[in-house]
């Protein structure tokens, strides 16, 4: 099916549109806002500035000088015509190593309490699923990855901390994800990676939206000696 | 060409270096950046003979102490920090030359809140895709934007002088209170009338709670403190765009704005009205028009 169904497009400002699909979080609608977005990509309209692929939108920037909302309407619907609305998951699934033991899953012995399970259950539901990555944003490199298990779907915290480290894992609902800096945050944080989410060379990302990711639990000495041999690199 | 080099000695409240930013990584979560005040950036360059978008400094509120080893030619625009150089009060918006061990520094706010300062020739950082605006990314590739105490900063200087005047607007400074023009939202609809009509009939004062990442406004356009504004499915954002929290209290989206939020977009500013919104402090007044 080559017509992409279900979508409106509206102005949002004096140089943005934005494409809406149907306004839920669900795999079959994310497929469709990837498909756009490599489509409008692989149209190479040279006015475009940005793009912002979300859950169930497309956030379209571009030159007003150089196009107007309506020739850029039109384009656009061009590229919906054309788009392959296909799973991705063709796209590579990426292991992710982490690390679950308490001197990094900060939050985990509460959340035990919360939900009722054992730690050891907590960590087997979350290293499970084959999580979709739905988008990136928050921070540059932050792939919200989804879905979380029902069972450990852990509510945000109600003061976000001041710093989460550089590599935390963390739960916040249905969402899971990795801190690829620190910052301010209110996820939950179950465990740690010792792997970058910068790509090799530093100027691209490890995941991007229609990937999948799992997560590998390892232990405190294999993380130590994944984090040794990252760094001896870098120095390199 | 000798090099010249900038000695801070006081780093000022937020002295960072600026260039047109990054543009084409939203999709990675990388914000835009660059100068908050971008007509008043470009016109500091220019007068210096810069193109445009080199690199300059955004000095925010309380100025830097900063030593020229070397001699150069400058230009301040934006704010009046009352920029002195060896004690002596000097101009916005000229070009002016500095003697080699000159001591720039700044003094009372009296209009405005971010003055940039362009250097004439190349101030040599580091970037990160494309650009040298400081952002929170692995490996903290930008951390030389972000200036500290003692910093020591090297210009290529240019290789001729030039005198000239620059005729691009001069960015209003207000009389503390700002009627900004907006654009509905894409989810407008979803207010009330009467939250509508608060929000374009009320006067907002701007919060001390507000940064390069977001202006926020301390009244609320929710009818009741009970009352809670639903959010929405994380959607794309960038600079200029008002987002109403679950507070119901408006926050206007700056150059280091995340790139996508799970808070209503009630409204959208253009950009070039961002440039005199980034001369407004905490405790100035904004008031909400439909374009």
């Amino acid at each position: 099916m080559n017509d992409l169904p279900n979508w409106t497009m509206i102005p949002f400002g004096d140089r943005t549109a934005l494409v809406r699909f149907e306004e839920t979080i669900a795999p079959a609608v994310n497929d469709q806002v990837t498909a756009l977005h490599d489509a409008i990509r692989s149209s190479n309209i040279a006015a475009i500035e940005f793009m912002v692929p979300a859950f169930c939108s497309l956030t379209i920037g571009f030159d007003s000088l150089q196009i107007d909302y309506q020739t850029l309407h039109q384009q656009v619907q061009q590229c919906a015509a054309s788009a392959l609305s296909r799973r991705r998951s063709t796209l590579e699934t990426i292991e992710i190593p982490v690390c679950y033991d308490e001197c990094f899953g900060v939050d985990l012995a509460q959340a035990a309490i919360d939900t009722q399970l054992s730690i050891d259950e907590i960590i087997t539901l979350h290293t499970q699923p084959d999580y979709r990555v739905y988008m990136l944003g928050f921070l540059p490199g932050f792939a919200y990855l989804g879905t979380v298990h029902e069972n450990i779907q852990l509510a945000r915290l109600a003061t976000p901390r001041l710093k989460v480290p550089q590599g935390a894992v963390g739960i916040a609902g249905g969402q899971t994800g990795v801190y690829p800096v620190e910052a301010p945050g209110g996820w939950r944080i179950i465990g740690r990676t010792p792997t970058s989410m910068l790509g090799n060379d530093r100027t691209s990302f490890l995941l991007k939206p229609g990937n999948h990711v799992r997560f590998r639990p390892i232990r405190l000495d294999e993380f130590q000696s994944i984090e040794r041999s990252l760094q001896n690199e870098e120095q390199r | 060409m000798i090099p010249l080099e900038l000695v801070f000695h006081q780093p000022g409240m937020l002295t960072t270096i600026q260039d047109a930013g990054r543009t084409g990584f939203q999709d990675a979560g990388v914000p835009v950046g660059g100068p908050m005040d971008a007509n008043s950036a470009k016109r500091a360059n220019l007068l210096v003979g810069n193109p445009a978008d080199w690199p300059l400094f955004e000095i925010t509120l309380l100025g830097p102490v900063i030593e020229f080893i070397g001699e150069s030619q400058i230009a301040m625009t934006g704010a009046n920090l009352s920029p002195s150089i060896d004690g002596s009060p000097v101009c916005l918006n000229a070009a002016m030359k500095i003697q080699a061990g000159a001591v720039v520094r700044f003094g009372k706010q009296i209009t405005g809140c971010r003055t940039y300062l362009a250097i004439a020739g190349s101030i040599q950082v580091p970037s990160w895709l494309g650009s040298v605006a400081p952002v929170n990314a692995p490996g903290n590739p930008t951390k030389h934007s972000l200036i500290r105490k003692g910093d020591r900063i090297s210009v290529l200087p240019a290789e001729e002088e030039l005198d000239r005047s620059v005729a691009l607007p001069i960015t209003t400074m207000t009389e503390n209170e700002v009627l900004i023009n907006v654009m509905p939202g894409p989810e407008h609809e979803l207010f009330s009338d009467e939250e509508r009509n608060r929000f374009l009939g009320q006067t907002f004062s701007i919060s001390s709670n507000s940064n390069r990442m977001g202006y926020r406004l301390n009244e609320s356009i929710a009818a009741s403190e009970n009352d809670s504004i639903p959010g929405i499915i994380s959607s794309g954002v960038f600079p200029g765009v008002v987002q109403i929290p679950s507070s119901g209290q408006p926050i206007i989206l700056m150059k280091d704005a995340q790139t996508s939020g799970g808070y209503r977009r009630i409204a959208v500013i253009s950009t070039d009205q961002l440039d005199c919104l980034a001369q407004c402090r905490p405790g100035d007044r904004v008031r909400f028009s439909l374009a």
